[in-house]
């Protein structure tokens, strides 16, 4: 599998394009904006983009989908209906879908968006504005922000601590680095095992 | 700002040497590890170390690109890595003493939990990577392009960040100690939870950045 980081200059959002090695069927996260450097990604690698996953319908993560529509035919999944006047093919629960031939597992986690979701490719999570490097999303209130730190760590936290973090906008990072460095995370919800791992780990290399 | 601009064939390099390594995980039970160098086992639990270390070694010696490799919890001394390009690499519990990575671009790495001693940044341009729970100690970053990466949970000691566009980087919940970030942009960059010892932010917008 490939994974491919674009940065959108327009709304400052992380695209990502995700196919095999070979070229061929290839999946688009979040697209902000489509400019060369992201054609020149898909084309230069012999992709065609048969997805878009869309990890909430913010117009940061979704104003480059009626560019990619002109070019490509790709399926949009997405949670709401609504994005734009888009043909959307909802998901509403955590499923697993094939795009690309790839294995998609989905989580629905509300908290910054309604409708926000995380995409789990192999050991890589795109997790758009819902966790991002030692942040959380932002919510509209306090009871949102409860809700979203409640359900990162009921269903992000739990994971592998070895999987990838690609967020939507930043710095990638690792779920075990965001259980002990994510201040907005940090104190009761690294497991004291992890802890001892970590620092037995450095104790020895020092 | 004293940032070099970097030439425009650097945009190439970034936007198209971007793949990612092997995510196929260690065979050992209980280990999570990813696999090193086409092998079944991450290097820890590798029969053939001292023959998967001097690969790798001449890897860093000789390779300009360095690209879509696994080497976790090895430890690498007295290297010149100068101008070298690292792409979608994971170095993650390594230890480097001695080793100067100047000149060099950085883009998609995990050089987490690592222990950097007495290594050169300088003039590099590094995006996108993760230096999180690494201990930093005496070493230089300065003239470096340091954008988008994450830097939490370090502890740094006498390091120089001197001239460095550290724009979206995140230094959360790290140690921080006699450390210089002298006419540095710090747009976006992230403070919080830091301890903060002897820093020097002379000329930079501190007040830009999330503390």
């Amino acid at each position: 599998m490939r994974i491919y980081q674009h940065f959108s200059v327009v709304g400052f959002c992380n695209t990502y394009v995700v196919g095999s090695k070979k070229g061929g069927e290839a999946i688009l996260i979040d697209p902000g904006h489509v400019d060369n450097e992201l054609i020149s990604i898909i084309e230069r690698n012999n992709y065609t983009i048969s997805s878009i996953l869309l990890t909430h319908r913010h117009q940061s993560h979704t104003k480059g989908v009626g560019t990619l529509l002109k070019l490509y035919k790709p399926t949009i999944y997405a949670y709401t209906s609504k994005v734009y006047d888009f043909e959307i093919t909802e998901i509403k629960n955590d499923t697993k879908i094939v795009c690309g031939g790839l294995d998609v597992d989905i989580i629905h986690l509300p908290g910054h968006s309604v409708d926000s979701l995380v995409f789990k490719i192999g050991h890589a999570l795109f997790t758009g504005d819902t966790l991002m490097a030692s942040r959380v999303g932002s919510t509209p209130g306090f009871v949102e922000r409860s809700l979203l730190i409640k359900i990162i760590k009921k269903k992000l936290l739990n994971l592998d601590d070895n999987l990838l973090v690609f967020p939507g906008h930043g710095a990638p990072t690792k779920i075990k680095n965001e259980i002990l460095f994510n201040p907005e995370l940090t104190e009761e919800s690294a497991s004291p095992w992890l802890r001892n791992q970590i620092k037995l780990e450095r104790h020895n290399r020092f | 700002m004293l940032v070099k601009r970097k030439k425009l064939d650097k945009l190439y390099f970034f936007d198209n040497h971007k793949n990612m390594f092997n995510f196929k995980t260690c065979k050992k039970d209980n280990c999570n590890a990813f696999v090193t160098l086409d092998s079944d086992y991450c290097y820890r639990h590798s029969e053939n170390k001292n023959e998967l270390l001097i690969k790798m070694n001449n890897l860093l010696r000789n390779e300009e690109l360095i690209r879509d490799i696994t080497f976790s919890h090895a430890e690498f001394e007295n290297l010149s890595t100068e101008q070298r390009n690292f792409s979608s690499s994971n170095f993650s519990f390594c230890t480097f003493r001695n080793i100067n990575f100047s000149g060099s671009r950085i883009a998609t790495c995990f050089f987490d939990f690592c222990l950097f001693d007495n290594c050169i940044f300088s003039d590099t341009d590094i995006r996108y990577s993760v230096f999180s729970g690494s201990k930093i100690l005496n070493s230089n970053f300065s003239n470096s392009l340091l954008i988008h990466n994450n830097f939490s949970g370090i502890d740094a000691w006498f390091c120089d960040f001197s001239c460095c566009d550290l724009y979206f980087t995140t230094f959360c919940n790290s140690c921080l100690r006699d450390v210089n970030f002298e006419d540095c942009n710090l747009k976006k960059a992230d403070f919080r939870e830091t301890e903060q010892r002897r820093l020097n932010f002379k000329y930079s917008n501190y007040e830009d950045a999330s503390k």
